[in-house]
């Protein structure tokens, strides 16, 4: 039987445990004084406490481990397995990604090689690359006639496509393009064409 | 509700140098952390000659299972469950084979010290009935209290370990003493 309240005793292990408060702490001395019960309870958990300490240190605090934690053998399985198949995921869709860029047809890209910038389309008109040889204006204001355009033209060019990873890092992937256009019939017949340059 | 572990532990670099696999920070971090490993394992299995072999295991599973740890703010918790799982393996295997252990630890406290050996005797069979006594408690409040005792730990540690609300820690602890003095009180009688 335990004569004293349950409150009490809560307070008597809160004290030995370290947790009570101070108004808690005024309450349980005023209990102690008044009730012999109270005292009597926080005697014999005080020795409780103080030999189970003893014995616990003894058993388990002073001992050290017999085994030597430098000497294991390190883990067979890698650290941050996911993190890893995250990357040769994205590796492997990066290169999906550029075949798809080569096998899907365009209407007409601008050529922009440099990193930090994206593809651009320019809807369906086709544009002259600049590193095609193209012929001269013959007069002054920039009209050409009866020049003789070549009846087969070749565009060549990179994509760059960036993929950014979520680390930060960004891998260029660069793809090289080739494009042959055939003039119309009537443009090969040598009729006059315009052109702005 | 459970608690949250505390803001800063300055144990995390220690525990991310681990996760780097740094052996060395590990082999501290095991000098100053298997005490209250061994007492989750005491408390569970209430065994103290299968706490060393346990331990080791709980340790091992630590190291080479360490990349599996997410938040490393919760190491402790982590450690805890590591360490509870192993003394749980262990007691099913203890289970089968029931061994009485207590004759060494009997012998050894009854031998004489430098006191005298009338208080020696006293202190040793005090000691005994205490440690039968903590043994007897259910694992419940023997976990709680085992953690309090060998290193101090506070109510809030107790509760960020056992994912448990503080109350609860708090309503352990009593209960555990109440069942020690009453369990000491009998055999007085």
């Amino acid at each position: 039987m335990n004569p004293v309240d349950p409150k009490i005793e809560r307070l008597i292990v809160r004290q030995l445990d370290g947790e009570i408060t101070e108004a808690e702490q005024l309450q349980l001395n005023r209990e102690l004084l008044r009730n012999p019960g109270a005292h009597r309870l926080w005697e014999e958990y005080r020795a409780l406490d103080a030999t189970a300490g003893e014995v616990l240190q003894d058993l388990l605090g002073d001992r050290h481990t017999s085994f030597d934690p430098t000497t294991i053998p390190a883990p067979l399985t890698a650290k941050r397995p996911q993190l890893v198949r995250r990357h040769w995921l994205l590796l492997t869709g990066a290169v999906a990604a550029a075949i798809l860029a080569l096998a899907i047809p365009r209407p007409a890209v601008t050529t922009n090689n440099q990193p930090g910038s994206f593809v651009e389309k320019t809807g369906t008109q086709p544009i002259i690359v600049d590193n095609v040889p193209r012929p001269r204006p013959v007069n002054a204001d920039g009209l050409m006639r009866n020049v003789s355009m070549p009846s087969v033209q070749r565009e060549t060019g990179t994509d760059v496509f960036g993929v950014l990873d979520e680390n930060g890092n960004v891998y260029w992937i660069e793809v090289e393009r080739t494009r042959t256009l055939r003039r119309p019939a009537k443009n090969r017949a040598g009729r006059a064409s315009r052109e702005i340059l | 509700m459970a608690v949250k572990p505390a803001e800063f532990d300055p144990e995390e670099p220690v525990v991310e140098a681990v996760r780097e696999g740094d052996r060395f920070a590990f082999a501290e971090l095991v000098r100053r952390h298997e005490h209250w490993v061994r007492g989750v394992i005491f408390g569970v299995l209430g065994d103290p000659d299968r706490t060393e072999d346990v331990s080791q295991q709980a340790w091992l599973a630590f190291w080479q299972r360490i990349g599996e740890l997410r938040d490393v703010k919760r190491w402790r918790p982590w450690l805890y469950r590591l360490a509870r799982n192993a003394a749980l393996d262990a007691g099913r295997q203890t289970s089968r084979q029931k061994r009485n252990s207590m004759q060494w630890k009997l012998e050894a406290m009854s031998s004489p010290g430098p006191e005298s050996a009338a208080t020696s005797l006293d202190r040793s069979e005090r000691h005994a009935e205490v440690l039968n006594a903590i043994r007897s408690l259910p694992a419940l409040y023997r976990e709680p209290f085992v953690l309090r005792h060998v290193d101090g730990w506070s109510y809030r540690q107790i509760a960020e370990v056992m994912d448990m609300p503080v109350d609860s820690v708090e309503t352990r602890l009593v209960r555990a003493r109440r069942l020690l003095r009453e369990c000491l009180q009998e055999k007085l009688d």
